[in-house]
């Protein structure tokens, strides 16, 4: 189930909230798991099972790991962790895997490897990272382990998160899972929150997606650069609507359970290097990769050669986190190499440059990896690139009107007015001294009657469309 | 201190906005408890499916999700408003209908509604069956002299659709300037009928020269085909090449009388109609209606006619039943369905054989072209009558007389109610 569909919105959503709200306090997290089971199963209800058996091992290997010696806690945590990396592995990478090693083998004179392709649950990477995040929170005994399986599942279950993050670590959460309480002002600030998340997905989002979709899909005689430009601006935009868009959702539900979830956006846009993008996108994956992944491989606390390996490392599984494809591990050594660069000297030169400058060179650059991040194969992601600078091949231009639309235009130029407005000059303190000049109920009443137009608005450019997936499900 | 003030006089706002967001949220819920708002689907849109029985295999498989997830959608009972809503939005804002061009309906310059299967021909692209086009005029030509040879004038007739006659309505990101130095298909096909010989008439010229004589647009801006006058005028064209011709042609009339009315009758308002904006009537234009004048006398008897064509030809037909200019005529709508006289309704031909005895007893015949898709004529109609006339020379008299015919009587109730007999047709496949 999408958040932003009808079946959802004016289904599941009034009547979960109904029943959450009228139950005894003792059965609120059964709702709410009940509820997150049906989300789940609603779009995958092959893997319920495998869901829950996999949270089952995770609750039991947790208390082992608590309970055990430190040697017998490291063997059952290791245990743990294979068991999850393995699952993620099979059902995200085994496809890639065997597809390669059939192309080498063909290479080599073998026949092709007989194999029947594995279907990947929606939300693996998720959900795996925080079970491993869990167990490995226990093991490091920065929260003792869960000893009521019912909050456990609810921490694994939860449906704002379950699917596409945040990835929200146990202890975060751990008292609101255990008990919470939801007030009026809670579900005021989650609807706001979520009306804005709906806004950014739908009519937002999907409306620029639309042209990505279209200019991605064509081919070389017909992609002219500036329609490949137009292009990844548009996919530019969405990937970053689409996803803090659910973000903003995900949040505003669980605030509207009582539950409050850490950021995951900061104005990515607005980074003015790669070390900054990466502190304001995905935030809650970046926090992951720093705490179970960069961290324990040494981190910063060792030669600097060693911190520029572990810095490629964690650039790389984050590219194939993203998906088992050679575009997305590129996607991992673009980020990894400007990371590097950084470090090494071009921090200090960008410093040198205006703010403004600094960040739309990030920009710049971000928007060229989302080529690699958008593409179908590499030899798709070539091509693209080379139309950015060439005409060459190019014998059929399209009309503008069979590959965007005015509206679609305009949500463009929308989106990077919400994504760049701080660089006006004066415009922040504009902002600011509008705000200390308005009562806060002016601010209230302004902000209440905004989302309820966006909630508006976003029903009605469903009532249209047809479904629409979001693109971090894939993930 | 100032905080807590803050969020106690916020505190009915809040409050007012829940109560808002939680009603409008419930409506669909409570529309299925107690309905008051009206299952409604947007105009061309198919109506809710009634909600599908569970079944263990559908949820396993999604399918009974998607069934779901459509009727909660469709039936909520905001599906219609909110979809007038945002097309609203979309026209105004942006001269759309949809968000992502979802129908094919765009809004033009001056409020002028047009439709994008016009956009490839105005923009000189050649339709994907541009090679057929050789062959299809040498049939054209065989079938005209046969038909002509047993008594039937076949007359070929281009229709104009909006954006042909008036491109500058089209805006700029639609149109394709590189394309402009190749030839138009249309031009092409004329070219084609022009060296076989070909009698055909271009209803787009005719309109092209009466435009100065007019102060409206053949075409009204809710409208998908051209008006009274110009659908007037073409049958005047048509007919007076029908006279050239020598055969059968109708009863003289003139155009020049017609009422200009404030709102386009709902024939003129069809692409408004499927475009479901909320305020509608901002599209409305003056419109005219054409009061027939004949210029000759009753004639003792009128000519049996058959259409066979697009729905260009819905007005040919609505003027031949209206003005009693035919004595009995048809139009076979694509050759798959068939209307009778001026009646508005159509009749999804059956499976039986084409009554060919019936179709080659017609004494005017007349296809039309469509300048925007200019290759596919008659739609499997001239190929099947080819065979027919083919296949009847090389079938003796005695046994022609003797097959049977498979055609299917029926009886077809009009508009007003009159019971008219009629003969159903299939066509055969062309």
């Amino acid at each position: 189930m999408v958040f932003s569909s009808y079946i959802f919105l004016f289904y599941f959503l009034p009547l979960v909230l109904g029943a959450y709200l009228v139950v005894p306090r003792v059965l609120k997290n059964l709702v709410l798991i009940s509820a997150s089971l049906l989300f789940y199963a609603w779009g995958e209800p092959r893997f319920v099972g495998m869901l829950l058996g996999l949270c089952a091992v995770d609750f039991v290997l947790s208390q082992l790991i608590e309970r055990a010696d430190p040697r017998r806690s490291k063997l059952w945590l290791t245990l743990s962790i294979i068991i999850n990396v393995c699952s993620l592995g099979y059902f995200k990478y085994a496809n890639f895997f065997v597809g390669e090693a059939s192309r080498i083998g063909s290479w080599l004179g073998a026949p092709p490897i007989a194999w029947q392709a594995v279907v990947l649950p929606i939300g693996i990477s998720f959900f795996t990272f925080h079970k491993i995040s869990y167990v490995v929170d226990v093991y490091r005994k920065v929260r003792p382990a869960c000893q009521n399986p019912i909050t456990f599942l609810l921490y694994i279950l939860f449906f704002p998160q379950l699917i596409a993050g945040p990835i929200v670590r146990y202890h975060e959460i751990e008292d609101q899972l255990h008990s919470r309480s939801t007030k009026l002002n809670d579900i005021f600030e989650g609807m706001i929150r979520f009306s804005i998340g709906l806004g950014k997905k739908v009519l937002i989002a999907d409306v620029v997606g639309h042209t990505a979709d279209k200019i991605f899909a064509l081919k070389a005689v017909s992609l002219s650069p500036d329609l490949a430009w137009l292009g990844i601006l548009a996919y530019t935009a969405q990937i970053y609507f689409d996803f803090s868009g659910y973000s903003d959702m995900a949040i505003g539900l669980a605030r509207m359970f009582g539950f409050r979830f850490p950021e995951n956006f900061n104005h990515p846009y607005l980074a003015s290097s790669f070390t900054d993008f990466w502190r304001r996108w995905h935030m809650s994956f970046g926090r992951w990769m720093r705490e179970y992944l960069y961290y324990p491989l040494g981190g910063s606390k060792c030669s600097v050669s060693r911190q520029y390996l572990n810095l490629w490392v964690v650039f790389l599984f984050s590219g194939l986190w993203h998906g088992a494809q050679w575009t997305f591990i590129l996607w991992g050594v673009w980020h990894g190499f400007f990371m590097t660069l950084e470090r090494l000297f071009l921090a200090k030169h960008l410093l040198r440059i205006p703010h403004a400058a600094q960040v739309l060179l990030t920009l710049f650059l971000v928007m060229l990896s989302r080529v690699l991040f958008r593409a179908d194969d590499l030899s798709h992601a070539g091509m693209y690139f080379q139309h950015l600078v060439s005409n060459s091949g190019v014998k059929k231009v399209l009309p503008l009107y069979s590959v965007t639309s005015t509206f679609e235009i305009f949500m463009i130029g929308v989106a990077y007015a919400i994504c760049l407005w701080p660089l006006i000059p004066g415009a922040v303190a504009l902002k600011d001294r509008v705000l200390s000049w308005s009562p806060p109920t002016i601010r209230i009443a302004a902000t209440a009657s905004q989302a309820a137009l966006l909630l508006l608005l976003s029903a009605a450019a469903m009532a249209g469309t047809d479904f629409s997936p979001f693109i971090y499900f894939q993930f | 201190m100032m905080e807590a003030t803050a969020s106690k006089s916020a505190l009915p706002i809040k409050v007012t906005f829940l109560v808002i967001v939680g009603l409008f949220l419930s409506v669909p819920i409570a529309n299925d408890l107690y309905p008051v708002l009206q299952e409604r689907a947007p105009e061309g849109m198919p109506m809710a499916n009634p909600a599908p029985p569970f079944s263990r295999q559908g949820f396993l498989k999604r399918s009974w999700q998607k069934s779901l997830e459509t009727r909660a959608k469709r039936s909520s009972g905001l599906w219609y408003p909110l979809t007038l809503l945002a097309n609203e939005i979309y026209a105004r804002g942006f001269d759309q209908i949809s968000a992502f061009h979802v129908g094919s309906i765009r809004v033009g310059h001056e409020n002028q509604l047009f439709q994008t299967a016009h956009l490839a021909a105005l923009n000189h692209k050649l339709p994907k069956n541009f090679k057929k086009l050789d062959q299809r005029v040498l049939d054209i030509k065989e079938l005209q002299d046969r038909l002509k040879a047993r008594g039937t004038s076949l007359l070929i007739v281009a229709t104009p659709n909006m954006a042909h006659l008036y491109p500058e309505l089209i805006p700029e990101g639609y149109l394709d300037p590189s394309r402009k130095k190749r030839p138009h298909p249309y031009d092409l096909v004329e070219k084609a009928f022009e060296e076989n010989g070909i009698v055909y008439v271009d209803t787009a010229d005719v309109l092209k020269v009466a435009q100065s004589k007019v102060p409206f647009r053949f075409f009204a801006t809710s409208a998908s085909h051209w008006n009274d006058v110009a659908s007037c005028l073409a049958l005047q064209a048509i007919n007076n090449k029908l006279k050239e011709m020598g055969g059968s042609s109708f009863r003289a009339f003139s155009c020049d009388n017609y009422t200009v009315e404030p709102e386009p009758r709902h024939k003129d308002k069809d692409l408004l109609q499927i475009a479901n904006v909320l305020f509608p009537k901002r599209f409305y234009e003056p419109t005219p209606y054409v009061s027939i004048t004949y210029q000759e006398p009753e004639p003792s008897r009128q000519p049996s006619t058959l259409l066979v064509g697009t729905s260009y030809l819905f007005a040919l037909s609505e003027h031949l039943y209206d003005w009693n200019l035919a004595k009995v005529h048809k139009l076979f709508f694509y050759f798959r369905q068939w209307r009778y006289g001026g009646e508005s309704s159509f009749h999804s031909l059956p499976k039986e054989r084409a009554n060919w005895d019936e179709i080659l007893s017609n004494e005017i015949i007349i296809v039309n072209v469509g300048i925007g898709n200019p290759v596919t004529i008659g739609y499997g109609f001239i190929e099947a009558a080819l065979a027919e006339l083919k296949k009847r020379e090389g079938v003796s008299s005695s046994e022609a007389s003797a097959k049977p015919n498979l055609a299917a009587k029926g009886t077809v109730q009009t508009k007003t109610g009159d019971s008219v007999k009629a003969t159903v047709v299939s066509p055969t496949k062309g």
